[in-house]
């Protein structure tokens, strides 16, 4: 057993004998009545805030509530002097009979055992000097009355001396009434659910005080006045209880929230899910889920870099699995007393997490593959271009010349020379040479398309083919250059398709703006049963406009034409 | 049509060279030669020619943009765009900017020019 344990337990003994002090002092006065049942009901109050108090302190031993219990259960009985006989002792009770009440204020305190508003600690002073200088100032000016034991201290008889003590007292008592009011309207949900149970029943209690103090006070004599006692003294019983059950809540709760939990975590969520999912079982709706990354740092549930915090104001639950911490909860910092309670949700929400986790990553993964595709494309573009660009003005350039050259150089010499077909063959080989580079560097990108857009490159394609093709490609504006090039190869494609596989007598070339997609659609009137798997390059340019998010569907029923189709996203 | 002034402008030092051949053995009178679209706006104040030879891919603005800006001048010469690139359907452009007309650089001939010029 503990050192702290053996002095509870001393502790406990001493109040049971104090609080056996007490009934033999009450019942063993001669001078003051009290009904039997106030007296069982006062013990009862007394030996509860006493046993409260020491469980409290046992079990937590860091919070000073436990201490503050006990003394309201120690100070509690002082209220036996004063029906002492003896008039030194009944003096005494007259001076620091009440001094257990500013000690019972101290539940404003709840439930750190600091008072934190300026209010709150205005009233538990203001409930001090009246127990304390108000008890001693009325034990002055008031000398017993007929058949009391006498005051000690009475050195005047001022008239009314006692009715502004208990007014006063009352007074007090409503005063908590407001604090606690005003502490309430300035609390978080969590805040509430913590407070409820003390606040509820304290400001029962108070306010039956209240009534008792102004309208009868220590005139024990009245019967109205010992019911209105009697009801006040079972509040200060369930207050007693309700600082219990304001501590041990969380435990309870905690068994409550996370059946909700498990019934909640049945359907798989992902990472917002998961958090609100958690806010409700906390009974937190600022509760944010922070996910910790493999190399130290942390994401939120929308996958943005962030730092978790701690401070007054906000609370900070990490969530380990496996001995490894893998996410966090920021939180109401009223719930940062409640450990068992998020130490019960974290570990149930634990797998969710983990998923939830992974699959953050996963997403951020497959971004960034996505986006690395795109920029594979875009620079693979550039290359492109750079490659046709210096096609045109290096070779072409210096073929283009010396077409020109040996065309001068024919004018030169007579026809029908050796000479002038030697020069006629060149020429003819030049030409052939000059043809095939500008095919080849149109093949690798087509610089009309830079320069001029879409619907003009389309125009040449269609002009080059061996078919009819029509174009209509109404667009009013570019499309960004990606798109551009996708749309252009998928068309140069499918053409070429058409005209070596499907016999067609003409296709239509398509390309609109539909629901912020780019759609390019060639449509020839051949055999069809094309199959796109074939080697027919169509599965190249699927991961072409696939690099763009887009799609490529391809229609071909044998007999009934084919229709190549790319949608590829692209805003307005 | 001996004796017709003509300027050259075109970035390929190398095509300039035939070009200005070209133009002297058919009895053109080549009087200058630029690199880039401001140079040939220079040149072409300068040197007052009866046609500008203008390749269309200039370093820069192109040369669409120096026959906007020669179509401005009060007594413009006569422009004729020229490209190793046929296939971009320059024709339409080349008038819209205000010359006279396209001829791919393979087609290039004094005859060719003239008709061009003169029609």
């Amino acid at each position: 057993m503990t050192g702290l344990r053996q002095a509870l337990r001393g502790l406990g003994v001493l109040g049971v004998v104090w609080a056996a002090l007490y009934v033999l002092l009450v019942t063993g006065g001669g001078h003051q009545e009290q009904w039997a049942s106030v007296t069982v009901l006062k013990t009862v109050v007394g030996l509860s805030f006493l046993g409260v108090g020491l469980f409290v302190w046992d079990r937590r031993p860091d919070n000073r509530m436990g201490a503050i219990l006990t003394a309201v259960g120690f100070t509690w009985f002082l209220m036996g002097l004063e029906f002492a006989d003896t008039p030194g002792l009944h003096t005494a009770g007259l001076v620091i009979g009440h001094v257990s009440l500013p000690v019972a204020f101290m539940l404003a305190a709840f439930p750190t055992g600091h008072l934190v508003t300026r209010p709150e600690r205005l009233v538990v002073a203001a409930a001090w000097v009246w127990a304390t200088a108000g008890a001693l100032v009325t034990a002055l000016l008031e000398p017993a009355p007929a058949g009391q034991p006498e005051n000690l201290l009475a050195v005047a008889d001022v008239a009314g001396a006692r009715t502004a003590y208990q007014l006063a007292g009352s007074a007090v008592a409503v005063l908590l009434v407001v604090a606690l009011a005003l502490r309430w309207a300035g609390s978080s949900p969590p805040e509430r659910r913590e407070l409820a149970p003390v606040v509820g029943t304290g400001t029962v209690a108070a306010l039956l005080y209240a009534l008792w103090m102004a309208l009868y006070g220590t005139d024990s004599r009245a019967a109205a006045g010992q019911v209105l006692q009697i009801l006040s003294l079972v509040a200060m019983t369930g207050l007693a209880l309700a600082f219990l059950l304001g501590l041990y809540r969380a435990r309870v709760l905690a068994g409550r929230a996370v059946r909700r939990l498990v019934a909640d975590l049945a359907t798989p969520v992902d990472a917002h899910g998961l958090r609100d999912r958690l806010a409700r079982a906390l009974g937190d709706p600022t509760l944010e889920l922070l996910f910790a990354r493999p190399d130290g740092g942390w994401v939120d549930v929308a996958g943005r870099a962030t730092e978790p915090w701690e401070g007054p104001a906000r609370g900070w639950s990490p969530i380990a699995r496996d001995g490894r911490t893998i996410a966090g909860i920021a939180h109401d910092p009223a719930l940062s007393r409640d450990r068992e309670l998020v130490a019960a949700v974290g570990a149930t929400a634990a797998l969710a997490i983990e998923n939830a986790r992974l699959e953050a990553e996963l997403r951020a993964r497959v971004t960034e593959v996505s986006a690395s595709r795109s920029r594979l494309l875009a620079a693979a573009d550039q290359e492109r271009r750079r490659l046709e660009r210096n096609l045109h003005d290096g070779a072409q350039q210096r073929l283009v010349s010396l077409a020109l050259r040996l065309r001068m150089a024919t004018g030169c010499v007579e026809a029908d020379s050796e000479a002038a077909r030697f020069l006629e063959g060149a020429m003819a080989e030049l030409q052939q040479a000059l043809d095939e580079l500008r095919e080849l560097a149109r093949g690798i990108h087509p610089a009309v398309l830079t320069d001029r857009g879409l619907p003009a490159a389309l125009t040449g394609l269609a002009g080059r083919a061996p078919l009819p093709v029509d174009v209509d490609a109404p667009l009013d504006e570019r499309l960004p250059a990606p798109v551009e090039a996708a749309a252009y190869f998928v068309v140069a494609e499918a053409l070429t398709n058409v005209a070596r596989y499907s016999a067609a007598s003409g296709a239509t070339v398509r390309v609109a703006r539909e629901n912020g997609h780019a759609v390019v659609e060639v449509r020839d009137d051949g055999v069809g049963g094309a199959d796109p798997g074939r080697g027919t390059g169509l599965s190249g340019l699927a991961d072409r406009v696939a690099a763009l998010d887009g799609r490529l569907l391809v229609e071909s029923p044998p007999g009934a034409g084919t229709l190549v189709r790319a949608e590829i996203p692209c805003a307005s | 049509m001996d004796g017709v002034t003509v300027l050259i402008v075109d970035d390929h030092a190398g095509f300039r060279d035939t070009a200005r051949l070209l133009l002297e053995h058919g009895g053109w009178r080549v009087v200058g030669e630029a690199g880039d679209g401001p140079q040939a706006l220079v040149a072409v104040r300068a040197t007052r020619p009866d046609v500008v030879l203008l390749d269309v891919n200039l370093p820069g603005e192109d040369g669409f943009w120096v026959a906007r800006h020669l179509a401005a001048d009060p007594d413009p010469p006569a422009v004729v765009l020229t490209s190793s690139r046929d296939d971009a359907g320059y024709g339409q452009l080349a008038t819209e900017a205000g010359a006279r007309g396209f001829i791919a650089k393979a087609d290039l001939s004094v005859p060719a020019l003239a008709e061009m010029v003169a029609g």
